[in-house]
């Protein structure tokens, strides 16, 4: 009874929390929706007709934008800056981009992959599924709000199954989460002070820079814990920080019945609000909060991974509540990421019933040592950009490319390191029970 | 061996079952698009839209990848789920 009034009064605050929750960087109010009815090619203004109904105005063009390219009479989604103390149209993009045969199999494949690691490792796929789509021409507030609204669905397919298998802790993802709404709220406030002090290229910068910085160091940390373990042959105990924290007795103590621990709630909200955090500033919030689980709180790989789906089986559901209201979510984009990610999230789950945790952390470090090494290259851009380095537009263009390119390359990586694994433990598992058969048959 | 058989033809004949509706709920939602994607996107209470629809096809489509996988011999371990 106690349980079903604790599981109440958490759905309770989410659903309260939700309107105010802007996961992974929310809408911001820099764009319009609507229509281009007139373009004057002599004022370089535009006359837009909103899409909730407003009176049509008249707005000017910045400089780099070309009248004749403009569309007329299509749905479009215009991104706004200020200029000498106006209104600009800074950028105008197509709000749905018409999909071919080769974009139903790219999103279906991106969409397996991403699974495939969030089955896996708890997180990832954001991180690499919005680029993809920006690839192929989707506006970047489309493309996070797409696939956000893919994120929640699949992580509550992929946390039900690990919960089937013992893995995923309730409690520790539905507190986690609470704090991590938190952060969130913080995330956003440090996003937007960075944004009116630095402006668009000095945010791109901090955003690049606290993700190699954070990538670097935490997945460092995890691919040199996995190779130890992998020496070692075991799973490890917990961490010595995690083992002197949850000595420490400060109420109210919460015992984790599937990950085994006892640990003051107060030790847990740090590690649920550094993810919020970095979810709402640089977009990667799971590769802080299962090593958080596993390094702080003192869960296991298995555990913290599986407990990461539930996290973002919440954020993702109210992040996509304030991108659904915001009107911005491409449903064909979501569901063709759900056709593929939904084989993936669950293969990806069973793949973990055959590995050690050694190999869930092997491939959490991996990936994100890979995914620093593409944002690093874009650090000289963002410098050029704000003036304090010199590189020409086509070095530019090359280092966006290569960014990309690596991207990619950290999801094939990934994919290829967890068909492998999941193979060689069901051949592994096949031959011992062929031994114990034959061993009784005797 | 008869209650196998008739176990597995009837877990195949949901596996249809399960792709078929998948399979002509994707069709319908793109023969649909534009009218689809102008409803979803107005804004306000419109958004509670999309997420109904991600909740039907994971329940659907999840299923059917489950079933599929399952059919095809690729199980968690029977270490686990036991």
């Amino acid at each position: 009874m106690r349980k079903a009034n604790a599981l109440i009064l958490a759905i309770m605050f989410l659903l309260l929390a939700a309107p105010f929750a802007v996961a992974g960087g929310g809408p911001s109010g820099d764009f319009l929706k609507g229509y281009i009815k007139q373009v004057d090619k002599t004022t370089n203004t535009v006359v837009f007709e909103p899409l909730d109904g407003g009176n049509q105005r008249t707005i000017s063009l910045d400089e780099h934008i070309e009248a004749r390219e403009v569309p007329l009479d299509k749905k479009v989604l215009v991104n706004t800056s200020m200029k000498n103390g106006d209104k600009v149209v800074s950028k105008i993009s197509h709000m749905f981009i018409p999909l071919m045969n080769k974009g139903f199999i790219y999103m279906i494949f991106v969409g397996f992959a991403g699974g495939l690691l969030s089955g896996f490792i708890g997180s990832g796929g954001a991180f690499v599924m919005t680029p993809c789509m920006m690839s192929m021409g989707v506006p970047g507030a489309i493309a996070v709000a797409s696939n956000m609204c893919h994120k929640f669905p699949k992580s509550m397919v992929g946390g039900y199954k690990r919960y089937k298998y013992g893995q995923a802790d309730l409690k520790l993802g539905i507190i986690t989460a609470i704090s991590a709404l938190v952060g969130v709220q913080l995330g956003v406030y440090v996003q937007r002070w960075i944004l009116s002090n630095w402006g668009e290229s000095g945010s791109s910068l901090f955003v690049s820079l606290a993700f190699v910085i954070i990538l670097v160091i935490v997945g460092s940390y995890v691919f040199h814990d996995a190779r130890r373990l992998a020496k070692k042959g075991g799973d490890g105990k917990p961490s010595k920080l995690a083992q002197s924290l949850q000595k420490i007795h400060i109420p109210p103590m919460i015992h984790f019945k599937r990950a085994n621990i006892t640990i003051s709630l107060w030790f847990t909200i740090p590690v649920g609000m550094g993810a919020g955090l970095l979810a709402a500033t640089i977009g990667v919030g799971g590769f802080v909060g299962v090593p958080g689980m596993i390094y702080v709180i003192g869960a296991s790989a298995l555990v913290a991974s599986a407990s990461e789906l539930i996290l973002a089986f919440i954020m993702g559901l109210t992040g996509s509540l304030q991108w659904g209201f915001a009107g911005l979510i491409d449903i064909r984009l979501t569901i063709l990421l759900l056709a593929g990610s939904l084989f993936g999230v669950q293969l990806g789950a069973l793949g973990t019933t055959y590995v050690k945790d050694s190999i869930v952390k092997l491939v959490m470090g991996s990936i994100m040592l890979v995914v620093a090494v593409s944002r690093g290259l874009m650090v000289p851009v963002y410098l050029s950009n704000l003036g304090l380095a010199h590189i020409g537009p086509q070095t530019a263009v090359m280092l966006d490319n290569w960014s990309f390119i690596v991207l990619v390359l950290s999801l094939i990586l990934g994919t290829v390191l967890i068909i492998g694994y999941t193979i060689k433990g069901m051949i592994a598992e096949r031959r011992e029970l062929k031994v114990e058969v034959s061993q009784s048959s005797y | 061996m008869t209650i196998l058989n008739s176990q597995k033809k009837k877990n195949l004949l949901i596996v249809f079952l399960l792709g078929v509706i998948s399979f002509s709920s994707y069709i319908v939602a793109f023969y649909y698009e534009s009218y689809i994607t102008q409803i979803f996107t107005k804004g306000g209470w419109n958004g509670i839209f999309p997420l109904a629809v991600v909740f039907y096809f994971s329940f659907l489509h999840g299923s059917f990848a489950s079933k599929i996988l399952n059919i095809l011999g690729i199980k968690a371990s029977e270490k686990c789920t036991s």
